[in-house]
Protein backbone atom coordinates (compact mmCIF):
# COMPACT_ATOMS: atom_id res chain seq x y z
CA UNK A 1 0.00 0.00 0.00
CA UNK A 2 1.82 3.42 -0.77
CA UNK A 3 1.53 6.55 0.97
CA UNK A 4 -1.21 7.85 -1.49
CA UNK A 5 -3.83 5.25 -0.68
CA UNK A 6 -2.93 5.79 2.88
CA UNK A 7 -3.65 9.21 2.47
CA UNK A 8 -6.90 8.99 0.54
CA UNK A 9 -8.27 6.80 3.08
CA UNK A 10 -7.18 8.86 6.11
CA UNK A 11 -9.24 12.00 4.00
CA UNK A 12 -12.30 10.24 3.41
CA UNK A 13 -12.64 9.33 7.45
CA UNK A 14 -15.72 10.91 9.34
CA UNK A 15 -13.29 13.06 11.13
CA UNK A 16 -11.37 14.24 8.26
CA UNK A 17 -14.60 14.61 5.90
CA UNK A 18 -16.37 16.45 8.94
CA UNK A 19 -13.00 18.78 9.53
CA UNK A 20 -12.81 19.39 5.75
CA UNK A 21 -16.61 20.41 4.86
CA UNK A 22 -17.22 22.70 7.85
CA UNK A 23 -16.21 26.32 8.35
CA UNK A 24 -16.13 26.30 12.23
CA UNK A 25 -13.50 23.24 12.68
CA UNK A 26 -10.89 23.36 10.64
CA UNK A 27 -10.43 27.35 11.80
CA UNK A 28 -10.91 25.91 15.80
CA UNK A 29 -8.31 23.12 15.60
CA UNK A 30 -5.75 24.81 13.60
CA UNK A 31 -6.02 27.94 16.52
CA UNK A 32 -5.36 25.34 19.05
CA UNK A 33 -2.54 24.09 16.99
CA UNK A 34 -1.04 27.39 17.09
CA UNK A 35 -1.64 27.62 21.00
CA UNK A 36 -0.12 24.56 21.54
CA UNK A 37 2.45 24.86 19.10
CA UNK A 38 3.28 28.24 20.47
CA UNK A 39 3.71 27.00 23.71
CA UNK A 40 6.22 23.95 23.03
CA UNK A 41 8.32 26.30 20.95
CA UNK A 42 8.24 29.06 24.17
CA UNK A 43 8.90 26.72 26.72
CA UNK A 44 11.44 24.79 24.75
CA UNK A 45 13.43 27.91 24.43
CA UNK A 46 13.11 28.59 28.22
CA UNK A 47 15.40 25.65 28.46
CA UNK A 48 17.63 26.23 25.42
CA UNK A 49 18.38 29.90 26.85
CA UNK A 50 19.37 28.74 30.31
CA UNK A 51 21.82 26.04 28.06
CA UNK A 52 22.91 29.34 26.57
CA UNK A 53 24.03 30.98 29.38
CA UNK A 54 21.05 33.96 28.60
CA UNK A 55 18.39 33.55 30.88
CA UNK A 56 17.81 32.42 34.31
CA UNK A 57 21.23 31.50 34.72
CA UNK A 58 21.20 30.95 38.60
CA UNK A 59 18.87 27.92 38.08
CA UNK A 60 19.56 24.52 38.15
CA UNK A 61 19.11 23.14 34.94
CA UNK A 62 18.15 19.93 35.77
CA UNK A 63 15.59 21.83 38.16
CA UNK A 64 14.67 24.14 35.34
CA UNK A 65 13.74 21.18 32.56
CA UNK A 66 11.80 18.98 35.52
CA UNK A 67 9.98 22.18 35.47
CA UNK A 68 9.14 23.35 32.46
CA UNK A 69 9.60 19.78 30.64
CA UNK A 70 6.28 18.02 31.65
CA UNK A 71 4.29 21.18 30.25
CA UNK A 72 6.28 21.15 27.14
CA UNK A 73 4.74 17.54 26.93
CA UNK A 74 1.58 18.30 27.58
CA UNK A 75 1.31 20.90 24.80
CA UNK A 76 3.15 18.68 22.14
CA UNK A 77 0.60 16.01 22.95
CA UNK A 78 -2.06 18.68 22.33
CA UNK A 79 -0.10 20.12 19.17
CA UNK A 80 0.14 16.34 17.54
CA UNK A 81 -3.07 15.44 17.52
CA UNK A 82 -4.83 18.95 16.39
CA UNK A 83 -1.62 18.85 13.66
CA UNK A 84 -2.77 15.05 12.68
CA UNK A 85 -6.67 15.77 12.53
CA UNK A 86 -5.81 19.20 9.83
CA UNK A 87 -3.75 17.07 8.15
CA UNK A 88 -6.44 14.34 7.72
CA UNK A 89 -8.72 17.11 6.40
CA UNK A 90 -6.32 17.23 3.46
CA UNK A 91 -3.92 14.62 3.21
CA UNK A 92 -3.36 13.82 -0.37
CA UNK A 93 -2.52 17.62 -1.03
CA UNK A 94 -0.66 18.01 2.23
CA UNK A 95 1.39 14.78 1.27
CA UNK A 96 3.03 16.68 -1.63
CA UNK A 97 3.50 20.28 0.21
CA UNK A 98 7.41 20.96 0.28
CA UNK A 99 6.82 23.19 3.62
CA UNK A 100 5.14 20.67 5.51
CA UNK A 101 7.99 18.01 4.48
CA UNK A 102 10.46 20.51 5.97
CA UNK A 103 8.79 21.50 9.24
CA UNK A 104 8.86 17.60 9.88
CA UNK A 105 12.20 17.81 8.63
CA UNK A 106 12.89 20.31 11.46
CA UNK A 107 10.94 18.52 14.01
CA UNK A 108 12.52 14.92 13.28
CA UNK A 109 16.17 17.33 13.57
CA UNK A 110 14.81 18.70 16.89
CA UNK A 111 13.68 15.19 18.18
CA UNK A 112 17.25 14.06 17.60
CA UNK A 113 18.90 17.34 18.96
CA UNK A 114 17.25 16.29 22.11
CA UNK A 115 17.47 12.91 22.51
CA UNK A 116 21.28 13.31 21.92
CA UNK A 117 21.54 16.09 24.43
CA UNK A 118 19.37 13.96 26.84
CA UNK A 119 21.30 10.55 26.30
CA UNK A 120 24.84 11.92 25.63
CA UNK A 121 25.51 15.59 26.54
CA UNK A 122 23.34 14.94 29.90
CA UNK A 123 25.61 12.24 31.22
CA UNK A 124 27.57 14.51 33.17
CA UNK A 125 25.48 17.29 33.91
CA UNK A 126 25.49 17.29 37.83
CA UNK A 127 28.87 18.44 36.87
CA UNK A 128 27.60 22.02 35.18
CA UNK A 129 24.26 21.75 36.75
CA UNK A 130 24.65 25.07 38.47
CA UNK A 131 26.84 26.38 35.95
CA UNK A 132 25.78 29.52 34.23
CA UNK A 133 28.58 28.52 31.48
CA UNK A 134 27.74 25.24 30.12
CA UNK A 135 29.91 23.06 27.91
CA UNK A 136 30.36 23.28 24.46
CA UNK A 137 27.79 20.35 23.46
CA UNK A 138 25.10 21.97 25.52
CA UNK A 139 25.29 25.69 24.44
CA UNK A 140 25.41 23.85 20.70
CA UNK A 141 22.31 22.20 21.71
CA UNK A 142 20.37 25.15 23.32
CA UNK A 143 21.25 27.33 19.52
CA UNK A 144 20.33 24.29 17.68
CA UNK A 145 17.01 23.67 19.42
CA UNK A 146 16.23 27.43 19.64
CA UNK A 147 17.08 27.60 15.47
CA UNK A 148 14.78 24.45 14.70
CA UNK A 149 12.02 25.83 16.56
CA UNK A 150 12.50 28.82 14.61
CA UNK A 151 12.37 26.86 11.33
CA UNK A 152 9.31 24.21 12.36
CA UNK A 153 6.90 27.75 13.38
CA UNK A 154 8.27 29.53 9.67
CA UNK A 155 6.94 26.05 7.89
CA UNK A 156 4.05 25.69 9.89
CA UNK A 157 3.05 29.64 8.47
CA UNK A 158 4.08 28.74 5.36
CA UNK A 159 1.58 25.91 5.04
CA UNK A 160 -0.85 27.96 4.71
CA UNK A 161 0.44 30.18 1.58
CA UNK A 162 1.32 27.08 -0.15
CA UNK A 163 -1.61 24.61 0.20
CA UNK A 164 -4.73 25.19 -2.39
CA UNK A 165 -7.13 22.42 -1.34
CA UNK B 1 -15.35 56.38 8.32
CA UNK B 2 -13.36 53.04 8.96
CA UNK B 3 -13.73 52.12 5.00
CA UNK B 4 -11.50 55.57 4.77
CA UNK B 5 -9.15 54.96 7.26
CA UNK B 6 -8.28 51.65 5.36
CA UNK B 7 -8.30 52.64 1.86
CA UNK B 8 -5.85 55.43 2.92
CA UNK B 9 -3.61 53.24 4.46
CA UNK B 10 -3.42 50.60 2.02
CA UNK B 11 -2.47 53.84 -0.64
CA UNK B 12 0.76 54.07 1.37
CA UNK B 13 3.83 53.84 0.32
CA UNK B 14 4.72 51.67 3.33
CA UNK B 15 1.40 49.59 2.50
CA UNK B 16 2.40 48.92 -1.26
CA UNK B 17 6.12 47.93 -0.91
CA UNK B 18 4.93 45.60 2.07
CA UNK B 19 2.54 43.64 -0.78
CA UNK B 20 4.96 44.45 -3.49
CA UNK B 21 6.98 41.46 -2.33
CA UNK B 22 5.43 38.23 -1.60
CA UNK B 23 7.19 36.65 0.86
CA UNK B 24 7.12 39.92 2.98
CA UNK B 25 3.71 39.22 4.60
CA UNK B 26 4.53 35.55 5.65
CA UNK B 27 7.75 36.18 6.79
CA UNK B 28 6.48 39.33 9.07
CA UNK B 29 3.82 36.62 10.06
CA UNK B 30 6.43 34.36 11.63
CA UNK B 31 8.02 37.01 13.44
CA UNK B 32 4.46 37.93 14.96
CA UNK B 33 3.79 34.15 15.56
CA UNK B 34 7.20 33.48 17.18
CA UNK B 35 6.89 36.93 19.45
CA UNK B 36 3.42 35.80 20.32
CA UNK B 37 4.90 32.08 21.67
CA UNK B 38 7.08 34.11 23.59
CA UNK B 39 4.67 36.08 25.22
CA UNK B 40 2.10 33.02 25.70
CA UNK B 41 4.60 30.94 27.18
CA UNK B 42 6.04 33.91 29.98
CA UNK B 43 2.11 34.02 30.67
CA UNK B 44 1.27 30.87 31.11
CA UNK B 45 4.28 29.73 33.25
CA UNK B 46 2.93 33.27 35.67
CA UNK B 47 0.26 31.73 36.08
CA UNK B 48 0.53 28.09 36.60
CA UNK B 49 2.82 29.14 39.25
CA UNK B 50 0.37 31.82 40.50
CA UNK B 51 -1.83 27.97 40.04
CA UNK B 52 0.96 26.64 42.09
CA UNK B 53 1.02 23.97 39.35
CA UNK B 54 4.47 25.10 37.77
CA UNK B 55 7.95 25.17 39.73
CA UNK B 56 6.51 25.47 43.38
CA UNK B 57 9.92 25.27 44.91
CA UNK B 58 10.47 28.85 43.54
CA UNK B 59 8.64 32.29 45.10
CA UNK B 60 5.97 33.99 42.68
CA UNK B 61 7.72 37.06 42.48
CA UNK B 62 11.60 35.84 41.56
CA UNK B 63 9.23 33.93 38.43
CA UNK B 64 7.25 37.31 37.23
CA UNK B 65 10.91 39.23 37.63
CA UNK B 66 12.66 36.84 35.37
CA UNK B 67 9.43 36.49 32.86
CA UNK B 68 7.73 39.85 32.57
CA UNK B 69 10.79 41.66 31.30
CA UNK B 70 10.54 39.08 28.36
CA UNK B 71 6.90 39.47 28.33
CA UNK B 72 7.39 43.49 27.47
CA UNK B 73 9.70 42.68 25.39
CA UNK B 74 7.81 40.03 23.02
CA UNK B 75 5.06 42.34 23.32
CA UNK B 76 6.54 45.26 21.87
CA UNK B 77 7.13 42.66 18.64
CA UNK B 78 3.93 42.04 18.54
CA UNK B 79 2.81 45.39 18.52
CA UNK B 80 5.77 46.22 16.12
CA UNK B 81 4.84 43.15 13.39
CA UNK B 82 1.09 43.65 13.91
CA UNK B 83 1.43 47.37 12.90
CA UNK B 84 3.04 46.05 9.66
CA UNK B 85 0.46 43.31 8.69
CA UNK B 86 -2.15 45.88 9.25
CA UNK B 87 -0.50 48.54 7.01
CA UNK B 88 0.17 45.66 4.50
CA UNK B 89 -3.40 44.86 4.49
CA UNK B 90 -5.95 47.39 6.55
CA UNK B 91 -8.89 45.41 5.48
CA UNK B 92 -8.03 41.73 6.27
CA UNK B 93 -7.68 43.27 10.05
CA UNK B 94 -9.10 46.76 10.90
CA UNK B 95 -12.96 45.81 9.64
CA UNK B 96 -12.70 42.12 10.64
CA UNK B 97 -14.72 40.71 13.79
CA UNK B 98 -12.02 38.21 14.36
CA UNK B 99 -9.60 41.06 15.09
CA UNK B 100 -12.04 43.60 16.88
CA UNK B 101 -12.67 40.99 19.67
CA UNK B 102 -8.57 40.17 19.90
CA UNK B 103 -8.17 43.44 20.21
CA UNK B 104 -11.08 43.48 23.30
CA UNK B 105 -9.43 40.41 24.66
CA UNK B 106 -5.62 41.95 24.53
CA UNK B 107 -6.64 44.77 26.51
CA UNK B 108 -7.46 43.16 29.63
CA UNK B 109 -5.10 40.61 29.42
CA UNK B 110 -1.91 43.35 29.00
CA UNK B 111 -3.77 45.40 31.93
CA UNK B 112 -3.50 41.98 34.51
CA UNK B 113 0.58 41.83 33.10
CA UNK B 114 0.70 45.27 33.65
CA UNK B 115 -0.61 45.16 37.34
CA UNK B 116 1.69 42.23 37.89
CA UNK B 117 4.86 44.24 36.52
CA UNK B 118 3.90 46.56 39.62
CA UNK B 119 5.38 44.00 41.87
CA UNK B 120 5.76 44.67 45.59
CA UNK B 121 2.26 45.89 45.92
CA UNK B 122 0.67 43.33 44.47
CA UNK B 123 3.12 40.78 46.17
CA UNK B 124 1.82 42.61 49.44
CA UNK B 125 -1.84 42.71 48.96
CA UNK B 126 -2.06 38.94 47.16
CA UNK B 127 1.29 37.14 47.47
CA UNK B 128 1.90 36.89 51.22
CA UNK B 129 4.93 34.78 51.81
CA UNK B 130 5.18 34.93 48.01
CA UNK B 131 5.42 31.40 47.61
CA UNK B 132 1.60 30.52 47.51
CA UNK B 133 -1.55 33.14 46.46
CA UNK B 134 -5.39 33.93 47.61
CA UNK B 135 -8.37 32.93 45.79
CA UNK B 136 -8.30 36.20 44.20
CA UNK B 137 -5.08 35.46 42.69
CA UNK B 138 -5.79 32.51 41.02
CA UNK B 139 -9.16 33.20 39.61
CA UNK B 140 -6.87 36.44 38.03
CA UNK B 141 -4.64 33.60 36.90
CA UNK B 142 -7.51 31.56 35.20
CA UNK B 143 -8.85 34.87 33.59
CA UNK B 144 -5.20 35.46 32.01
CA UNK B 145 -4.83 32.03 30.82
CA UNK B 146 -8.50 32.28 29.04
CA UNK B 147 -7.96 36.09 27.57
CA UNK B 148 -4.13 34.94 26.18
CA UNK B 149 -5.72 31.96 24.61
CA UNK B 150 -8.93 33.66 23.39
CA UNK B 151 -6.24 36.25 21.62
CA UNK B 152 -4.64 33.83 19.56
CA UNK B 153 -7.82 32.14 18.57
CA UNK B 154 -9.67 34.89 17.74
CA UNK B 155 -6.40 36.49 16.02
CA UNK B 156 -6.18 32.32 14.02
CA UNK B 157 -10.13 33.17 12.90
CA UNK B 158 -9.14 36.96 11.62
CA UNK B 159 -8.08 34.62 8.47
CA UNK B 160 -11.87 33.07 7.88
CA UNK B 161 -14.08 36.03 8.65
CA UNK B 162 -14.93 38.20 6.21
CA UNK B 163 -14.66 41.29 6.34
CA UNK B 164 -17.87 43.87 7.38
Amino acid sequence: MDIQTICGWLQATSLATSVRESSFLFPSVEALHVLAVAFVAGSVAVVDLRLLGVAAFNRSIRQLMRDVLPFTWGAFGCAALTGAILLSSAAVSYSRNLPLRLKMTFLALAAINMLLFHTTTCRDISRWDEAIRTPMPARLAGAASLLLWILIIACGRWIGFSNSV
Amino acid sequence: MLQDTTTWIANTQLSEVLRSVEWVIPAVQTVHILSISAIITCVFLIDLRILSLFSRSLPIDIIKRRLLPWLWGSLAMVALSGSLLIAAEPDRSLTNVAFGIKMSLLIPAVVIAAFRHRGTRWKEICCEGTSSSGMKDKFIAVVSLLLWGGVVFAGRWIAYFGTG
